[in-house]
């Protein structure tokens, strides 16, 4: 071994000494016992690493990384779906299976004519390709829609009953067209991400309360409205495993 | 019971994973961001793992990945897979430059270093991995390692230099400023 050779590896030696017991660094410490050069070398090498690390330990998280961390983890280790069960959510599950029942489905196969009609769907679909963080972590949709409430961000009314066999993972908000989007997401496996609008915002918007599905990216989404909102759903999962999950909406 | 072994992993780990998320992100909030959600894998996966010893190499690599999965896609990291060692190590800020030196400037070398060598390079300066396990956690080969780290370093001094230099130059020398305000 020679020295550029034996710095090579030093370089990797870590200036707390957790490597000392690593078989690995023997040879080349051992050169730098014998050769006077090396061994200042690796002084100066050392005493520079463990400079440098001594100032990344300085850095300090937020004072409420903690917290947030044991809340949001915390909670998703609770089950949470017993919400799913109770009487008011399987009511609007329902409606939402009376719409989807009675609809036609219809496939997009292009997006090359976007319209305001599709512009949300493609935008959702772009933006879940694109990847995201989330900003608030938590098992229980509830806790999500209350976070959400206080960002005067969009609330969904009603949720596909096929929801409720996926886990809340989060929810963010976001800006399209400046206005605000909610976006909130499920999974078990793959994962669901529902964009919800407010149909005041997008008055040009078709509001059909049939879903209408894409395909783009390798994702499959679907998009209606109801009343008050338009709604999109994008999923890494397949088209068909997307219509069956809104199709249990009432099944 | 298992809420209080939630809690001893967040307190022994988050910080580094905080400085690390930090290093890959570069803004305060992102790192917060990504920090949560590797803890909130780890609530819903976590338990799958048996050896609670690798608890520590599991939520870095988490981290790692979630970092990858969750911006914007534009990898070019492979183009710079092997390159070899280099030959030299440049022109460095001597040590106690960088020991007076500002943390937050340190940390913004660090991130000027391209991502490649930055991400094995900041696990190095954590202190919390071994080469072996920064390998596992990219999953790519020691040698690969070894010649980031290489790289990176000489990356990070010569950042180092650059950043101790325009801090030089923005001093003004109290005697000029004194001749100035009563000229």
């Amino acid at each position: 071994m020679n020295n550029d050779e034996a710095k090579f590896i030093l370089r990797a030696y870590r200036p707390n000494g957790g490597d000392a017991s690593d078989a690995m660094f023997g040879a080349a410490l051992e050169q730098a016992r014998q050769d006077p050069a090396l061994a200042r070398w690796l002084e100066g090498q050392q005493s520079f690493d463990r400079a440098v690390a001594d100032k990344l330990r300085t850095i300090v998280p937020p004072a409420d990384l903690r917290a947030a961390i044991l809340a949001g983890a915390g909670v998703s280790q609770r089950t949470a779906r017993s919400w799913w069960r109770q009487p008011r959510w399987l009511g609007l599950a329902a409606s939402v299976l009376i719409i989807f029942a009675v609809g036609v489905t219809a496939v997009w196969t292009s997006r090359a004519q976007a319209s305001d009609g599709d512009a949300l769907p493609v935008f959702a679909t772009d933006y879940v390709a694109g990847g995201f963080f989330l900003k608030r972590h938590n098992a229980n949709v509830d806790d999500l829609r209350a976070w959400l409430a206080t960002q005067n961000a969009p609330l969904p009314k009603d949720l596909p009953e096929g929801f409720a066999q996926l886990r809340s993972l989060g929810c963010k908000t976001l800006d399209y067209r400046g206005k605000d989007v909610s976006l909130l997401c499920f999974g078990e496996g793959k994962e669901y991400h529902l964009f919800v609008a407010r149909r005041d915002d997008f008055p040009v918007m078709p509001a059909s309360a049939v879903p209408q599905f894409l395909m783009r990216k390798g994702y499959s989404s679907a998009a209606w409205a109801d009343d008050k909102n338009q709604y999109v759903v994008v999923t890494e999962d397949s088209l068909d495993a997307l219509k069956k999950c809104l199709h249990c909406t009432g099944s | 019971m298992a809420g209080e072994i939630f809690t001893q992993l967040v307190d022994a780990h988050y910080t580094p994973l905080y400085r690390f998320a930090l290093s890959l992100t570069r803004n305060t909030s992102d790192a917060c961001d990504l920090t949560q959600q590797t803890f909130f894998i780890w609530a819903r996966k976590g338990e799958q793992l048996r050896d609670a010893a690798k608890a520590k190499s599991w939520l870095f690599t988490t981290l790692y990945r979630e970092f990858l999965r969750g911006r914007r896609r534009g990898d070019h990291l492979t183009a710079l897979e092997d390159l070899p060692p280099g030959e030299s190590d440049p022109a460095a800020p001597e040590v106690d430059v960088v020991t007076g030196m500002d943390a937050g400037l340190v940390v913004e070398a660090l991130q000027e270093v391209e991502e490649v060598y930055r991400v094995p390079l900041t696990l190095f300066y954590l202190e919390e991995l071994s080469y072996k396990e920064i390998a596992d956690s990219l999953e790519v080969p020691i040698g690969t390692v070894m010649s980031r780290l290489s790289r990176g370093k000489a990356q990070l001094r010569a950042a180092l230099a650059k950043k101790e230099a325009g801090s030089r130059n923005k001093v003004v020398p109290f005697a000029s400023h004194k001749e100035r305000k009563h000229s």
